[in-house]
């Protein structure tokens, strides 16, 4: 049987290495060396994994399995699983807060059984689905100022919603109305000032807004026809934003300025099918990047700021198993 | 005058007979009896009514929640304690006098359709109700037409209602919302429980209000959705402890069909079987005992299976229920109105949900798996479907929408004793009522302020006018939108005209704050009204007191009271 690679993860450790994990049919696997070389961390159909962001600190990553959510707080070395319920959930997700050392809170999106919530550090799972009317869960977003806005993004196979209270309720964006469906969802660093928040359609049509997702306006410029898997928000320089889109086969870097798509760059190209990604900031402000492929091996690249007005270089990708 | 009853001798019965029927008819004519009463003398007795009844309703404004008696209509039952104006106004009967009650009845039908549509704000409307009352009739004994006077009413009330909606404020937050559900409910828990849950849920958002099996307040979101609906046997549920069953990995069948057939029962098991689930939610309109057994039959602890019906006040609203359940679970509808029948039945034509619950009275169903594009259509269509709606069907359609969109909490009430719990539920409908209007339709600075606001353009109105009864009209207004405030002053025991001044001065927004005994920002304050419901009440109270100023005469069955008598010698 295929062990299928579900998803990516990577954090920088206390000396600021990059730290990565896998989950994969097979269970959670783990790097120590920047993805050089893999080791199994624990047993189980693992569906998603996602890495504290303070994880220097507090050592922890979450798992989702079928059926439950496994953690580990010591770098990997033990796990412990708490289940979901009955009849089993499957993890389609996870986002950790910004500020989750302070408010240890977790979210985890399922396929058919919507969104469970920890606040306790993931001793403990709730349903949180108040507001919501499907159950088939994409991705989430968090904001990076959550400790005051308590905000996040949600999206799922039907729509976008919208919480502004940690997640305890979800109000349906409205004016968010496309026919495709979004493969990411990205906030600005600054969101408490310019309330910038990113979406991307998994057939490359952008959307940004001003005001923390409540009115949209379709960004132009984009590469046509790109298959996006996955994005993120780079930085921002004046009202310039640059973005990462995962693509299928490449990397692509953007500037966006006024809803317009200034620059693009391919980063990164690849000859198997991206599934999966996820990035990781260094000390140095470059971005450690971990794909994951659809042959089931992952990729790695460092995305390097090369100049002060932040552009970012073409390193090419190296290969790892 | 003796009761004679016909006697049995033929000559002496007919004599009789005849004095009894005389006796009769003079009896009913005393009962059927007209008096008819003109101006000038219309409103004495009305106003003394009408106060009679405003003065039962005026310390219910607040601050402190005061409580009424109401004699019970058993003489030998137990009074009733009151607290909601409402349910006081709607214990008041019938006055002893005629005129008196004439006057009663109509406050008291207009403060009856308030708190229906509202549910907070009949202490408003009634003091407002009587002030345009009182000072009507003043305008119009000083020559004032009362028609006119009626016509120049309702433009100012135009007026108010257009500053009322330049003061409304939008409110979303968690705070605001218990600060509105605080100015209707003095229990502080309640309302704090009752704002936390519809920051929650949201403007359509449905709370029911329950009673309570222990003496603690409870409320709890529920996951999913649920509508109000019966077993087709209370044997499906004997085996479950505490009478609910809950299924997971379950199939629905969704239909208004009655299944009269044992074949097409097992025609509906038959292909449900097919399907990788562990029980059966079969909703029909009915299901014979014979469909029934063979369900019973075949029903066993790894497929579970239950018979329900949707319920409903009506078809159409059961149809509703329908339609909704079949885009949630992403069934297809079978109607008994356009031919459907199980024979056509597909394993494709089933619904599902990861879980569903089944009670005596409802059922729910947790993550349904409905195509979610299609939900959002539908759901959209209801949203917009609220915006033009009449209240009636807005509350329908905003329960649908709060079914759909897994948007509904109960809240049990408790207390001391089963009275105590009538009250507090009932307390608690209406905190619901008025902050799920606050929530969407806004709110207004309590404590009178945004009535006091509403003087100025009212005073530019007057200052521009140069008909005499339209200036009489704004006068009668102006005066009547201070009541509000005047009587919460009075209730607190602070001297009204003091309060009023220092609010004036101190500009819009500004009124007394009678936890503190000081004039303040009341917005700041955190005192809250419902746009909804005081426009409700403003509207009614006076609409109807303006119409009731038009009354020349009085129709009254019975005998004229002696003062009727006297009047009617001397006019």
């Amino acid at each position: 049987m295929n062990d299928v690679l579900y998803d990516v993860a990577c954090a920088m450790d206390a000396d600021d290495r990059p730290i990565s994990f896998l989950a994969r049919s097979s269970g959670v696997y783990q790097s120590n060396d920047a993805g050089d070389t893999w080791h199994k961390v624990s047993e189980g159909h693992a569906t998603a994994v996602e890495v504290s962001p303070s994880f220097a600190r507090d050592q922890t990553v979450f798992a989702g399995l079928a059926g439950g959510i496994c953690r580990s707080t010591d770098h990997g070395a033990s796990w412990q699983t708490v289940s979901l319920g009955s009849p089993a959930p499957i993890v389609s997700c996870m986002a950790i807060s910004p500020s989750f050392e302070n408010d240890a809170t977790v979210l985890a999106g399922t396929m058919e059984d919507g969104v469970f919530a920890s606040r306790d550090g993931g001793h403990s799972w709730a349903s949180s689905n108040t507001g919501l009317f499907t159950s088939n869960i994409v991705s989430i977003a968090i904001s990076p100022d959550f400790r005051q806005d308590h905000l996040m993004v949600l999206n799922t196979e039907a729509c976008l919603f919208r919480s502004a209270n940690s997640g305890k309720s979800w109000q349906e964006i409205e004016s968010f109305d496309v026919d495709s469906e979004v493969a990411t969802v990205a906030l600005s660093d600054d969101i408490a000032q310019d309330g910038f928040v990113l979406a991307v359609t998994n057939n490359g049509r952008g959307y940004q807004s001003r005001n923390t997702g409540r009115s949209w306006l379709e960004v132009t410029g984009l590469p046509t026809e790109l298959e996006v898997v996955d994005g993120a928000i780079l930085g921002k320089s004046s009202d310039q934003y640059t973005i990462v889109l995962f693509a299928a086969y490449s990397i692509m870097i953007c500037t966006i300025r006024g809803g317009v798509v200034t620059t693009t760059v391919e980063a990164a190209s690849t000859s198997v099918r991206v599934s999966s990604a996820s990035m990781t900031r260094n000390l140095e402000g470059n971005q450690f990047v971990l794909l994951g492929l659809d042959d089931g091996t992952t990729r790695k690249c460092t995305l390097a700021v090369t100049d002060e007005t932040k552009s970012w270089a073409r390193p090419g990708m190296e290969t790892s198993l | 005058m003796g009761h004679l009853a016909p006697g049995n001798d033929d000559r002496a019965s007919g004599i009789e007979r005849r004095e009894f029927r005389r006796q009769v008819i003079a009896r009913m004519e005393s009962r059927t009896a007209t008096t008819v009463v003109h101006r000038p003398h219309v409103f004495g007795g009305m106003q003394a009514g009408i106060h009679k009844l405003a003065g039962v309703l005026r310390p219910t404004l607040g601050p402190q929640a005061r409580v009424t008696a109401s004699a019970s209509i058993n003489p030998n039952g137990v009074p009733e304690l009151l607290e909601s104006g409402g349910i006081i106004a709607r214990r008041m009967f019938q006055l002893p006098d005629a005129e008196q009650n004439i006057g009663a009845m109509l406050l008291r039908d207009m403060l009856t359709r308030v708190y229906d549509l509202g549910g907070d704000g009949v202490a408003t409307a009634s003091v407002v109700f009587e002030s345009v009352f009182d000072e009507g009739i003043r305008e119009i004994t000083a020559g004032v037409d009362p028609t006119r006077l009626r016509s120049f009413l309702r433009q100012g009330l135009v007026t108010i209602l257009e500053e009322l909606d330049r003061q409304r404020l939008d409110i979303q937050e968690g705070q605001r919302l218990r600060q509105v559900a605080r100015t209707v409910c003095a229990e502080l828990d309640l309302a704090d429980e009752i704002g936390e849950l519809f920051a929650l849920l949201g403007a359509h958002g449905n709370v029911e209000v329950r009673k309570g099996q222990n003496d603690m307040l409870q409320s709890t979101l529920i996951d999913g959705a649920y509508w109000d609906g019966t077993v087709h046997h209370p044997l499906m549920l004997i085996d479950q402890v505490g009478r609910r069953a809950d299924v997971e990995l379950c199939t629905v069948f969704v239909s208004d069909l009655d299944i009269v057939e044992p074949a097409d029962m097992v025609r509906v098991l038959e292909v449900a079987r097919q399907l990788p689930v562990s029980g059966l939610m079969l909703i029909a309109r009915q299901i014979s005992p014979s469909a029934t057994s063979v369900l019973m039959a075949n029903s066993t602890a790894s497929f579970r299976i239950y018979g329900v019906r949707v319920a409903g006040e009506s078809v159409a609203h059961q149809t509703s229920a329908l339609i909704d359940l079949a885009i949630v679970t992403g069934a297809r509808l079978f109607r008994s109105a356009a031919g459907d029948t199980v024979i056509s039945l597909h394993a494709s034509d089933f619904g599902h949900a990861r879980r569903a619950w089944i009670t005596r009275t409802q059922f729910g169903l947790i993550a349904p798996a409905g195509n979610g594009q299609v939900v959002r259509q539908h759901v959209g269509s209801l949203r917009q479907r609220c915006i033009a709606a009449s209240d009636e069907e807005q509350k329908a359609v905003g329960r649908r929408i709060a079914r759909l969109t897994s948007s509904s909490a109960i809240i049990w009430v408790d207390g001391a004793n089963i009275d105590a719990i009538d009250r507090r539920k009932e307390l608690a409908e209406r905190t619901v009522k008025a902050v799920r209007g606050a929530l969407s339709q806004g709110a207004l600075p309590g404590a009178g302020a945004a009535l006091l606001a509403c003087r100025v353009p009212l005073t530019r109105l007057l200052t521009s006018s140069r008909d005499p009864d339209q200036q009489a009209a704004c006068r009668v207004l102006l005066r009547s939108l201070e009541s509000p405030a005047r009587v919460l002053a009075a209730n607190s025991g602070i001297e009204a005209a003091v309060v009023l001044d220092r609010a004036e001065r101190a500009g819009r927004g500004f009124a007394l704050n009678v936890v503190t005994g000081v004039v303040e920002d009341v917005c700041q304050a955190g005192i809250l009204d419902s746009f909804g419901s005081m426009c409700i009440a403003v509207q009614s109270a006076v609409s109807a007191a303006a119409q009731a100023l038009t009354i020349d005469t009085l129709v009254m069955r019975g005998s004229m009271t002696a003062t009727q008598r006297k009047r009617s010698e001397n006019a």
